[in-house]
């Protein structure tokens, strides 16, 4: 019986990733895309396959961007700007913006699927530390300990 | 018949509420009932996903796993074809129904490991349903869900409205002792129908 399970077990998973290889093949495909990033006044652009979030390639270039959750939208880290290319922001993305960053095009790069040419700011992590002050989210007067192991 | 099936309909959706009965799906429950706009998007993707997987579960656990005894691998099997399905349609979705896609497709991914999605396939399995009711089932479980929500969300703005919630109790706090009010509010319709 336990050989039945796994052979049915097998069956079923070699029937749904022919499935899905298939729909990928035919229905996922964006072509190649370019990707401009300006990061505080570097400019540095790449080419991708489309089809993926914005956050997998920028990792997968080195480009740092902050991200504690991994990509499932939870943490609202990978904030960056989104000048073009990026469609309209998610009701998942929402949460975690404000009015202001919303006007500036502010996006989660884990939440971005890049299907065309794309143009995005990473904002400098001191100017996020500067607007958690000025938005007093950040005490500067604050003793902060910090140990080194 | 027809009775029977509008028997199990109202009591999924009232007396055996997946989110206030079962206290199942309570991640998203929590974390997206901040505004009404997101609660009901959510709700509407639950309903399609719970509907399209038991479609799908119910003939793979009778048709394939009883006939050849391998009952045992059900949970998993669910599991896969949960994902995959889900996987599938929203490639559809995304190729052929962007503006379908804009507006619910974004919460697809969040909810295919959701035990609300799974739980109703195996309610089905369990409390051995026919196709048809099955499906019947499948739909008020999550209509019952997305009432829910829906309600919980609404009190949770009107709340911010007021504004007079302490510091300590604000987000998830606040929901859960909503939703727990909510409950006892449900559980008026005990006796009324039953499973």
């Amino acid at each position: 019986m336990s050989f039945m399970a796994v052979l049915i077990m097998n069956i079923i998973l070699l029937v749904i990733t022919v499935i899905l290889a298939i729909a990928d093949r035919l229905l996922v495909n964006y072509g190649t895309c370019t990707i401009t990033v300006d990061e505080e006044g570097r400019k540095e652009s790449f080419q991708v396959e489309g089809g993926d979030n914005l956050l997998t390639y920028l990792t997968d270039k080195g480009i740092e961007i902050n991200s504690s959750c991994g990509g499932k939208g939870s943490c609202g880290y990978c904030k960056c700007v989104v000048k073009s290319g990026g469609g309209m922001i998610l009701p998942t993305e929402e949460l975690f913006m404000n009015r202001q960053e919303k006007e500036e095009g502010m996006r989660l790069a884990c939440q971005v699927k890049v299907k065309e040419d794309m143009e995005i700011h990473i904002p400098d992590f001191l100017t996020v530390i500067r607007q958690m002050i000025l938005g007093k989210k950040f005490d500067p007067n604050k003793r902060w300990l910090v140990k080194i192991k | 018949m027809a009775i029977h099936l509008l028997t199990i309909f109202i009591a999924a959706i009232l007396t055996h509420n997946m989110a206030l009965t079962y206290l199942l799906g309570m991640c998203p429950f929590i974390s997206l009932s901040k505004s009404l706009k997101t609660a009901s998007g959510m709700g509407f993707a639950v309903v399609f996903v719970v509907a399209l997987t038991t479609i799908i579960n119910w003939p793979i656990y009778n048709l394939i796993l009883v006939p050849t005894n391998t009952e045992l691998i059900y949970y998993i099997v669910f599991i896969i074809t949960i994902a995959a399905s889900v996987q599938l349609v929203e490639m559809i979705m995304e190729r052929f129904f962007p503006a379908l896609q804009a507006s619910f497709g974004i919460f697809l991914p969040l909810i295919t490991v959701n035990c609300t999605i799974l739980a109703i396939s195996l309610f089905t399995v369990i409390r051995n349903y026919d196709y048809i009711t099955s499906i019947i089932f499948a739909i008020g479980s999550a209509l019952g869900w997305i009432i829910a929500i829906v309600i919980v969300a609404a009190i949770n703005e009107k709340l911010k409205l007021i504004g007079d919630i302490p510091k300590g109790m604000k987000g998830p706090g606040v929901i859960m002792i909503t939703s727990g009010i909510l409950a006892l509010a449900f559980l008026g319709f005990a006796g009324m129908v039953n499973l």
